[in-house]
C-alpha cells in the first residue's frame, strides 16, 4: 500500500487518492476515488497492477472527512439528530434536523412540516460544505401532520445519533400517554429538555400570520419547553444508559412550557441504523 | 418561508430615556465622553432584515450578534434569532459614549396559549450612530423567551 501511494502520481497523475484498501476477495488492493476520475483510473490500472505485482481495482468513493461534532452548527460526518439545519442558504431561517430514516431505499431525515412551507427546498448546515438535501416529501397539509422529509444524498452523513444524548437508536414507537420523553433541542438553550407525553394524539392550529389554518394532528407534552430554531428537533425515550426510542419530533411550543410534536404515527418509517 | 417585518421599539438611555418606533425613524441623543451628544439615528428602509428568500444583509448568527455593518464604520448590525410569536423585540442602548454602548434586546413575551411555529427567523436591524462604533466596544445581550 505504501507503494501505491509513491506510484500513484507517476502513473495515475493528479487525481486524488480517497483511500486505498485490502480487496480480501480479490486478492489485491481497492482504490477509491472521485465518481467522474474511475475511468481515468481504470485506465492506468494495468501498469500499476504491473508495477505492484499485485492486483489492482477501482470504485468511485467519497473524501474522508474526520468526525466534527463541535456544537450544533458544525456537526458532520456523520451528522446527528437535533443539529441545527438552514433554509436555502447557510445563513437561512433556522430549523432543527430530526432522525435520519430509510424510506423506499432513500436516505432522509425528518424535521417539521411546516419548515418547509414556502420558499426554498434546499436545506444547510452551517459547518458543512454544500447542501445538505433538499425536501421530497411533506406530511403538512390540513388535517395532516406537521412533517417533512429531506432527502440526504450523501448518505454518509445519516447516523442513528442523537446530538447530546444517547448513543444510538433502536426503534421507534408511537407516543404514549404518561411516557417520559426528552428532546435534543437544536437551538435554544436553558430550558427542561425531559418531560411527559400528556395527548399523544392531539389536534391544533399554528399560530403564524405565515402559515394555513391548518388542523394538524401531533403529540402533547408538559415539562419541555422550546423557541425558535427548535421546530424539527427529535423527541426520544431513554432504553437503557444508551439506547433510545424515537418518539417523533418537537415542532412547535405552547405557553412555553408546553410542546407540541409530529408524531411518527402518520407515517411508518425505518429507523437507520448505521 | 415568509416573516412580517415585526414592530421594533427602540429605547436609548441616555441623559433622558427615550423611544421611538424603526417605521418612524428619527435621532436620539447618547451622551459621549466629552459631555457632549452624539446622535443615534435609525436607518430608513432596511431598518429590520429579515431572512427569507431574497433577504439582504442578516448574517449566520445562531442567536444574537452585534456586528460591523458592511462598509459602514459608523453602523452596526444588530442580529438575532426569533420565532414568529416574538414579533415585539425592544432594543434597549446605554452608554456614556460611542466607545462604551450596552445593547440589550428584548425579544418580548411569547403570548399565552398560542401554538406558535418554532421556526428560527434571522432578524436584524442596522444602527448608524453619528461617528465611527465598534462591535469590539459593544456591550450586548439578549434577554426574553
Amino acid at each position: 500500500m505504501e507503494a501505491l501511494g509513491g506510484l500513484w502520481p507517476r502513473i495515475v497523475g493528479d487525481v486524488p487518492l480517497f483511500l486505498v484498501a485490502v480487496d480480501v476477495r480479490a486478492n489485491g488492493l481497492r482504490v477509491e476515488v472521485a465518481p467522474e476520475n474511475v475511468s481515468r483510473v481504470e485506465a492506468a490500472l494495468p501498469t500499476l497492477a504491473q508495477a505492484l505485482d499485485v492486483h489492482v481495482r477501482a470504485v468511485a468513493g467519497e473524501p474522508y472527512v474526520a468526525d466534527v461534532c463541535q456544537t450544533r452548527s458544525n456537526c458532520h460526518s456523520p451528522m446527528r439528530a437535533g443539529i441545527l439545519i438552514r433554509k436555502g442558504s447557510k445563513t437561512g431561517s433556522i430549523c432543527s434536523q430530526g432522525f435520519h430514516v430509510v424510506r423506499n431505499g432513500d436516505y432522509q431525515f425528518l424535521t417539521a412540516g411546516h419548515c418547509g412551507y414556502s420558499g426554498s427546498n434546499t436545506w444547510y448546515h452551517t459547518g458543512y460544505c454544500c447542501a445538505i438535501g433538499s425536501e421530497t416529501d411533506t406530511a403538512f397539509q390540513h388535517l395532516g401532520d406537521d412533517i417533512m422529509w429531506v432527502n440526504m444524498p450523501n448518505t454518509g452523513q445519516a447516523s442513528d445519533n442523537i446530538y447530546g444524548g444517547p448513543s444510538d437508536i433502536i426503534a421507534f414507537d408511537f407516543p404514549r400517554d404518561g411516557q417520559a420523553v426528552c428532546v435534543s433541542r437544536g437551538n435554544t438553550g436553558g430550558l427542561p429538555d425531559c418531560g411527559t407525553v400528556t395527548d399523544a394524539v392531539v389536534q391544533y392550529v399554528l399560530n403564524d400570520d405565515n402559515l394555513p389554518d391548518w388542523t394538524l394532528t401531533g403529540a402533547r407534552t408538559t415539562g419541555i419547553g422550546a423557541g425558535g430554531g427548535d421546530s424539527g428537533s427529535p423527541y426520544y425515550a431513554k432504553v437503557g444508559t444508551s439506547g433510545a426510542v424515537d418518539l417523533g419530533f418537537t415542532v412547535v411550543t405552547v405557553a412555553g412550557s408546553q410542546s407540541l410534536g409530529g408524531s411518527t404515527t402518520c407515517c411508518q418509517v425505518e429507523v437507520g441504523r448505521w | 418561508m415568509r416573516v412580517s417585518a415585526a414592530t421594533i421599539a427602540l429605547v436609548a438611555f441616555g441623559l433622558s430615556a427615550c423611544a421611538l418606533q424603526i417605521e418612524e425613524p428619527g435621532s436620539i441623543p447618547i451622551p459621549n465622553s466629552e459631555g457632549g451628544t452624539a446622535d443615534l439615528h435609525i436607518t430608513d428602509g432596511s431598518g429590520l432584515l429579515v431572512s427569507a428568500e431574497g433577504a439582504t444583509g442578516a448574517g449566520a448568527a445562531e442567536n444574537f450578534e452585534i456586528q460591523q455593518a458592511p462598509g459602514a464604520t459608523n453602523t452596526v448590525r444588530v442580529v438575532w434569532i426569533a420565532s414568529p410569536c416574538e414579533d415585539s423585540p425592544q432594543l434597549t442602548i446605554e452608554g456614556t459614549s460611542l466607545d462604551d454602548l450596552d445593547i440589550t434586546l428584548d425579544r418580548g413575551p411569547v403570548p399565552d396559549d398560542v401554538v406558535c411555529a418554532d421556526i428560527g427567523a434571522v432578524h436584524g436591524v442596522d444602527l448608524m450612530f453619528e461617528g465611527d462604533v465598534s462591535p469590539e466596544h459593544i456591550e450586548g445581550r439578549m434577554v426574553g423567551q
